[in-house]
């Protein structure tokens, strides 16, 4: 060797090693860029474009950086994550989201999608339930794509690689990044995994690859939890599927709505789902001995209970039965040929005889929930009121909402569900959502309001001591027809939880007023929810009598005095509505809850320039409000100031892209300012989610077949086991 | 003997390469197979009385050296013990597992030299039998172990399919 070998061999090696670290991040781009192109090609020879060459994971809504496909061994394994964050992998592993695809109920469903249509379709259901199957190309015919990542739903790189979201239109509204744990010290974005010390020495530049600051936001979330069944999907037309995220925003959590019965703080979706609580395991995701669930605790107890994961299954049974989220009020009772009604219950007297016939009226308010209940999916998920009058020996007098031997529920139930139909006018069973043409009935209690359900039943003439009147709202997964379809009849019953209920003991003969229960609403709250009960069944005098009841009890509550104006509204009864707006706006002048029905009104007495003037005021206060961008639009469009107009439907598009007002009116006024294309465009996307006209009637062929259900389609309708007689109908019945 | 076992090879060789010109598994790719049986495979497929059909993925290294996952998949007349019913089948005690398919067990499926774990398992009324084995000695990547792991993974994957 010559002497100075050595240092030239000690200089290669320092400048070769200088070189990796410099051209490291270089070449690993680089080289999985290639990789990517490479893999991509090789997807693109057998693909099946069937919605065009340039929309490879339509009828989803999801993209992806550099717009073509990616190696799925570019998402790490959940099991490199879980080396520093083994709490968040626990917890994953037992959560929805790690089963989103493997689970039967899934896969029982978007298997017959997939083998009727074609499994090209299911990029719609994927795009949110196995995205980096999606993105891989592997939802082709023949695919040549290891499904190995079946078993990880949405893995800890899916949900962490997502750089932008979309406009919020769901169906996997979001932008993939290429996965990443790691940035540089300039920032750019390290494909793939690195090693575990490099992250320890490097924390914040971990962080800035797998954090951004709107995974804490609802769009986030929105990017799935909201759904709409496109027109390649059902060769049909736009039909809204379920939106948690808009109903979240209509909620008083999102402050974004100034019309909501009642007010709360500003909450996220992750501030009910995704709560902070001491982690058990090692995770340095922690912060102060806390981490953020990734349990995503919500309804579903059906895949804990397949899996054997009995302690999310606990955790989430605790979560629906904290009581924090619905209120059970047996508000009063209304004898028959009696016009006097008793209430609110527990707090006026009330006296019982024998064989009384006997109209209880409760009240299920959904009081903390951030969106409706059931959000999503009510053809498979099941809740509904089950109510019963028992004598002191607890045998039943009246039970509406059991379960039948089969495990099915009543099917007079008052439940929250749905029934969407086909072009059959059958219940479209298994969730094939892409036969869906209409929808014959659809029941849930949106966010902050409340449900009024009416039971009857008659006190036997034998009774002897008292009796028990409960009402509880009970939920499951799945509606028992469903687990049917997916196991076969000889599965286990899957559980049912109670979410809240309330029960009362009445004497036969008087029963004096008693002390409220800790859980109960104050008498003001259980009239004001009597009244909203009331309106939504369109029974506007029994409505403004209960509203008035309200503001006999809190003179100073000015939203009683806006509940009574609205009412009134929509009675269209505008000059008495008017007295109650203004009362409200003596006690509360800022009021936009009363200045957005104060604008209603101007507009109706032709005080044009004070309609937009309350309507901006409310904008003001609310710049996130649908209602008030869109009335206001109207107003501006009213006066033919067309460039206002346009500017509160181009907002209201930033907060609903999917409203059709703002369709609607855009495209006349692009027209008019000579924006052709524009103009087009609005007026094709207003054709495709407008309400077909020819739907109902597969909507009545169901209904004609289901009178229980028809009957519960109605607002106004009880619950009874008397058998009323028809043979003497009232004159004009008829 | 030598010569014999190479005229062996390549008929398996070629029988293999048939077979796969034959179709697609219903329930699990080439890729999938690929990935649990650590290379590339052929795909042989049969159908044997009582309407089973049989998905065979072969990783063939040599005539000796190969592979196996074999998929089973046969309707039941009752699915009352159908489980139960083909434990016979197992060369180990079966354990039964949670989350495959309506039931399931797993067990051993050792034949001569060839070491092999399968999962035994119903969804509704069709029965599926999974089985992957290796008569490669020493593979780390055959360890009893893995080849139960390998059998769990393709059985939630069949089954998933069955739904």
């Amino acid at each position: 060797m010559r002497p100075d070998s050595g240092r030239w061999i000690l200089a290669v090696t320092v400048v070769a090693g200088f070189l990796c670290i410099w051209g490291g991040t270089t070449s690993g781009v680089l080289g999985q860029e290639a990789d990517r192109k490479q893999y991509a090609g090789k997807v693109r020879e057998t693909y099946n474009f069937r919605f065009g060459k340039d929309q490879p994971f339509i009828p989803g809504t999801m993209q992806v950086e550099g717009d073509d496909f990616v190696q799925p061994g570019a998402f790490p394994d959940p099991s490199y994550c879980a080396h520093c964050h083994q709490e968040a992998y626990h917890q994953w592993r037992q959560a929805l989201h790690s089963n989103a695809f493997r689970t039967p109920f899934y896969r029982a469903s978007v298997n017959i999608l997939i083998n009727t249509k074609g499994i090209e379709f299911a990029r719609h259901c994927d795009s949110c339930h196995n995205p980096i199957a999606v993105l891989a190309g592997g939802l082709t015919e023949n695919s040549k794509v290891d499904r190995k990542m079946d078993q990880n739903g949405l893995s800890c790189a899916t949900c962490h690689s997502i750089q932008k979201l979309q406009s919020i239109k769901g169906n996997g509204g979001f932008v993939m990044g290429i996965p990443s744990v790691m940035v540089d010290e300039k920032g750019n974005r390290i494909p793939g995994e690195v090693p575990y010390d490099e992250i320890i020495k490097h924390p914040e530049r971990h962080s800035q690859a797998v954090m951004q600051s709107f995974y804490r936001t609802p769009e986030f979330c929105g990017a799935c939890h909201k759904a709409n069944l496109p027109n390649p999907l059902n060769d049909y037309k736009f039909i809204r599927a379920f939106t948690a995220y808009d109903e979240w925003q209509s909620s008083k959590f999102s402050r974004r709505n100034p019309l909501t019965f009642y007010s709360g703080d500003f909450t996220t979706c992750q501030g009910c789902h995704m709560k902070r609580a001491p982690n058990d395991l090692l995770d340095y995701g922690a912060k102060n001995g806390t981490f953020a669930s990734h349990r995503w605790l919500a309804g579903n107890t059906a895949v804990p209970f397949y899996y054997g994961f009995d302690e999310q299954l606990e955790k989430t049974i605790a979560f629906l039965k904290s009581g924090n989220f619905l209120n059970v009020d047996i508000v009063a009772l209304k004898k028959a040929n009696e016009e006097k009604l008793i209430a609110p219950l527990g707090s006026v007297p009330v006296s019982l005889e024998p064989n009384n016939l006997v109209e209880a009226l409760v009240v299920v308010q959904n009081k903390n929930i951030g969106h409706s209940l059931i959000p999503e999916v009510r053809d498979l998920y099941e809740a509904w009121v089950e109510f019963t009058v028992q004598d002191g020996a607890g045998k039943d007098i009246y039970h509406s909402g059991f379960l039948k031997p089969d495990g099915s529920l009543d099917p007079r139930a008052h439940s929250f569900t749905n029934r969407p139909v086909n072009t059959e006018g059958q219940f479209v069973d298994n969730h094939k959502v892409w036969t869906i043409h209409s929808v014959a009935y659809d029941n849930s209690v949106q966010a902050g309001r409340s449900v009024l359900v009416r039971y009857q039943f008659r006190i036997p003439a034998d009774i002897k001591g008292p009796i028990k009147i409960t009402a509880r709202v009970n939920y499951r997964h799945f509606r028992q027809s469903y687990s049917d379809n997916v196991f076969g009849p000889d599965h286990p019953a899957y559980p049912v939880v109670e979410i809240a209920s309330r029960t009362r003991i009445l004497n036969i003969g008087n029963n004096d007023s008693v002390k409220p229960d800790p859980g109960d609403n104050p008498d003001w709250m259980r009239w004001n929810n009597l009244g909203i009960g009331y309106l939504d069944q369109l029974q506007y005098a029994d409505a403004i009598q209960a509203f008035n009841e309200v503001v006999k009890l809190r003179p100073d509550y000015a939203d009683g005095y806006t509940n009574i104006a609205l009412t009134e509204i929509q009675w269209e009864k505008y000059g008495s509505a008017r007295a109650g707006i203004e009362k409200a706006l003596a006690l509360s002048p800022n009021s936009a809850r009363a200045l957005y029905y104060a604008a209603l009104l101007e507009r109706r007495a032709g005080h044009s320039d004070a309609e937009v003037a309350d309507l901006v005021e409310v904008v003001r206060q609310y710049p996130d409000s649908r209602d008030a961008r869109r009335e206001l639009g109207i107003s501006y469009y009213q006066q033919h100031k067309d460039d206002e107009a346009m500017q509160q439907f181009n907002e209201l598009q930033r907060i609903d892209p999917d409203d059709l007002a703002a369709h609607y009116n855009l495209s006349i006024l692009y027209r008019r300012a000579g924006m052709h294309d524009k103009a087009a465009e609005q007026q094709a996307l207003f054709v495709t989610k407008k309400f077909d006209p020819g739907a109902p009637t597969y909507s009545l062929d169901f209904l004609r077949e289901h009178p229980e259900i028809s009957t519960e389609s109605v607002p106004w309708h009880m619950h009874t086991d008397e058998v009323h007689d028809m043979k003497d109908p009232i004159a004009g019945a008829q | 003997m030598r010569k014999l076992k190479w005229i062996m090879f390549f008929e398996l060789l070629l029988l293999s390469a048939s077979c796969k010109a034959q179709g697609h598994c219903a329930w699990l790719n080439d890729a999938t197979a690929s990935g649990v049986l650590n290379g590339p495979v052929t795909l042989d497929l049969e159908t044997a009385p009582d309407d089973q059909s049989i998905c065979v993925f072969t990783n063939l290294k040599t005539a000796k050296d190969y592979s196996t996952l074999r998929i089973t998949v046969q309707p039941l007349k009752d699915v009352n013990n159908a489980v139960a019913s083909h434990k016979s089948l197992c060369t180990s005690a079966p354990v039964a597992l949670k989350a495959i398919g309506n039931e399931a067990v797993s067990c051993s499926a050792d034949v001569g030299y060839s070491r092999g774990e399968q999962v035994i398992g119903r969804v509704r009324d069709r029965l599926f039998i999974v089985t992957v084995s290796s008569t490669i000695a020493q593979d780390p990547s055959a360890t009893r172990q893995l080849l139960q792991e390998k059998a769990r993974t393709i059985a939630e994957q069949v089954a998933g399919a069955l739904f």
